[in-house]
């Protein structure tokens, strides 16, 4: 294929796949939790190449009063189990505590400090610190384990994409690093989202109009050089 | 193409998040009423870095537990928990229910019924000759007959679970147990970390106006930006289609 054609056509097709990424972003706008995604392109060895990127961002804090509800930090991470051992990290914060009074989030389980499960026999008067202890009737009966990742690129689990790989992650219970009782907004920007996906529109349109114009100047080889 | 999908599952998601939300305001002045909210979470899959992202869906719809506010009735029968627990009732099948709307009255054999008739267990019958009744934040009821001596006919067990969230409604405000709750824990009010039982008070529904409001207002502003990334998306498909004349 003419060179020209194929990279308009994967410019095209490239401009596609990041439409696709900022209608995840805006369907996700009132995603609590929800970090937005870039796609970035560069350009290698006359091929355009996609990378994407999460954006660590914090979100707004919602006031929610629900005691199982957390607002992490940027940069902080909670650690759960599935029921196979494999240990992932969340950004999440909802959680809430099973039939047994394990401490879960969704159908894992929330690990503390030792990487043990955390039991809780009653959900009226715990206390969580902003240092990760959760406090029952004035006694403190665990500690969250709260998880820094040295680099501020993280990347998603390849099994679960739900959750993230972080590459060493560091223990770091610290105070004012998680907040009860708050939510997080998703980090969407719409404003960002919009003006991503105009331009991407009229690149998308300009390369259509180059694969035309290709198309034009292959016509005119072929059928109006042999004229002569 | 998958654009178009993102966006419809996003469209999707608010109408369904919105019917939640009418659900609670058509509830706000239902009494013991608890407000629901939507587990929003992002749909998809992603394997090395190739995106299959799938939009957004709505995981569960949990039940807030939160307090309502308490307001004076005067009625004596007008039971309110301030805290945590519910009140249990006989359902028809015999089975357990448990209520958090205290409003309570005497059927005709003087049995303690809520408003539904159902009676509230373990049974209390109040006595004919009842002038009075009187009772404690523990839950113990007292009366004083015609002979003005009081005297104690029972008291009112509160039932708590670990996960509320798992409890089952069958409409009426009434909520059975399931596995996933875990099993009723049954203990005196006022004690231990347990809701007060408060006389002559009910609790209101736990919705609030002003943020069920807000909450309207951004799935309206969601749903339009969403229906505008489809227009885009529809129109760049149609520049690709232009591109044989």
């Amino acid at each position: 294929m003419d060179l020209g054609i194929k990279i308009a056509s994967d410019g095209m097709r490239l401009r596609l796949k990041q439409q696709e990424i900022i209608a995840q972003n805006i369907a996700n706008l009132n995603t609590e939790y929800y970090k937005n995604k870039n796609l970035y392109f560069s350009y290698n060895d006359k091929q355009i190449v996609p990378n994407l990127y999460i954006d660590m961002e914090c979100g707004a804090k919602i006031n929610t009063e629900n005691k199982f509800d957390l607002y992490l930090d940027k940069n902080v991470f909670l650690k759960v189990m599935d029921e196979n051992n494999n240990k992932f990290f969340i950004k999440d914060g909802r959680l809430n505590l099973n039939e047994k009074g394990e401490l879960i989030y969704k159908n894992y389980y929330v690990l503390d400090v030792n990487d043990n499960k955390i039991y809780l026999n009653n959900n009226s008067n715990i206390i969580i610190m902003s240092n990760g202890d959760i406090i029952e009737n004035n006694k403190i009966v665990g500690k969250l384990g709260l998880y820094r990742n040295p680099e501020i690129k993280v990347s998603l689990n390849e099994k679960n994409n739900l959750f993230y790989d972080l590459t060493s992650p560091i223990l770091h219970n610290e105070y004012n690093t998680i907040y009860q009782g708050f939510r997080e907004a998703s980090n969407v920007n719409r404003v960002n989202e919009l003006i991503k996906m105009i331009s991407g529109y009229h690149i998308y349109e300009s390369c259509q109009k180059a694969i035309m114009v290709n198309d034009e100047v292959i016509n005119k080889t072929i059928n109006e050089l042999n004229k002569f | 193409m998958r654009a178009l999908w993102i966006s419809f599952t996003g469209l999707k998601t608010n109408e369904t998040v919105m019917d939640v939300i009418s659900n609670n305001l058509a509830n706000i002045n239902t009494n013991g009423y608890k407000f629901q909210d939507a587990f929003i979470e992002e749909s998809m899959a992603m394997k090395n870095s190739d995106m299959y992202s799938n939009g957004v869906e709505i995981k569960e719809i949990n039940r807030n537990f939160k307090q309502g506010n308490l307001i004076s009735t005067q009625q004596p029968l007008d039971l309110a928990i301030d805290g945590d627990g519910f009140f249990k009732v006989v359902l028809p099948d015999d089975s357990i229910g448990y209520v958090r709307n205290g409003q309570f009255n005497i059927d005709a054999n003087g049995n303690m019924v809520t408003k539904n008739g159902y009676k509230i267990y373990p049974e209390i019958v109040i006595p004919e000759d009842t002038k009075a009744i009187y009772i404690n934040e523990h839950g113990d009821i007292y009366i004083k007959n015609s002979q003005n001596e009081i005297k104690n006919i029972g008291e009112i067990e509160l039932a708590k679970f670990l996960n509320n969230n798992g409890l089952k409604a069958i409409g009426n405000g009434i909520f059975l147990e399931t596995e996933a709750s875990g099993e009723a824990i049954i203990d005196t009010p006022g004690k231990n970390g347990w809701g007060m039982i408060k006389q002559g008070f009910l609790e209101k529904s736990n919705v609030e106006l002003s943020s069920e409001l807000v909450k309207l207002l951004m799935i309206q502003k969601s749903y339009e930006i969403n229906a505008k990334v489809i227009q885009t998306t529809d129109s760049m498909l149609s520049i690709a289609n232009s591109i044989k004349r």
